[in-house]
């Protein structure tokens, strides 16, 4: 299992994604699915960056870890006060560009690239983890080519 | 990111390549807001060239819509494959947008 905690900032993302970039590679995870589990990464920071401390600042932590069977796993914590995103309803997909509000569908977008996403509050702090099934077709393919 | 232009009959064609997030998504969306008060009334977003697209890209897109929109003009979205397809399809986008597969044989009619 590896961490990486920092501030919860739009900066800071560009290191959590090469720490999980890093982690994923090593886990045997194929470039279509490292730029899904990118995109969940994102929104769940940015919701961090959004929400979760208010005005004032605090940190994220990022935790990468495979879960039996063949399972990748990214782990995103806050300490901000009790908050889960995943109860956000689903946005209404049928709405014409002009009616339709512009926010919402990052929570969307977690639940549907994911295989399983959880939300729980421990202690103080609010841990989301979302599972990628690395299936052969997302799997790495061998360095012989 | 990077974000470049060419007209093509009454559109202006806007390639993006690259990544577009919560980081690049504004200027995206500053630069087409520019083309709009410079009197564009159609955008067409090619996509060929990017790799990357989150929710912060969508709502980019949804804004210069929007504010297309109000001027009685459109955005089309061009060439978009692979993961930034399948983000346009979860969200809604391909049916809410006209999508045109192949820029350059859609633009002869």
């Amino acid at each position: 299992m590896e961490r990486l905690k920092l501030p919860a900032t739009l900066p800071s993302l560009a290191a959590f994604r090469d720490f999980v970039s890093q982690a994923a590679f090593a886990a045997g995870v194929g470039p279509q699915l490292l730029l899904k589990i990118e995109i969940v990464l994102e929104e769940l920071l940015v919701n961090h960056v959004m929400h979760a401390y208010g005005s004032g600042e605090g940190d994220s932590e990022v935790v990468c870890f495979r879960k039996e069977p063949a399972m990748f796993c990214v782990q995103v914590i806050d300490h901000g006060p009790p908050f889960d995103p995943l109860q956000r309803p689903t946005p209404d997909l049928e709405l014409a560009p002009e009616s339709r509000p512009v926010g919402g569908l990052g929570i969307y977008l977690v639940k549907s690239m994911s295989s399983e996403v959880t939300y729980e509050r421990d202690a103080d702090r609010n841990v989301l983890t979302a599972c990628f099934a690395v299936t052969p077709e997302t799997e790495l393919k061998s360095q012989a080519d | 990111m990077e974000i470049k232009n060419r007209r093509l009959d009454a559109s202006q064609v806007v390639s993006i390549s690259g990544r577009l997030d919560a980081v690049t998504a504004p200027t995206l969306d500053t630069h087409c807001k520019k083309l709009i008060e410079q009197g564009e009334r159609e955008l067409i977003l090619d996509f060929k060239d990017l790799e990357y697209l989150s929710s912060a890209g969508l709502r980019s897109i949804l804004s210069v819509a929007k504010a297309i929109g109000t001027v009685g003009g459109k955005v089309a979205l061009a060439n978009a494959h692979g993961v930034v397809r399948e983000v346009f399809e979860i969200s809604g986008f391909l049916g809410m947008f006209r999508i045109i597969d192949s820029l350059d044989t859609s633009a002869a009619t």
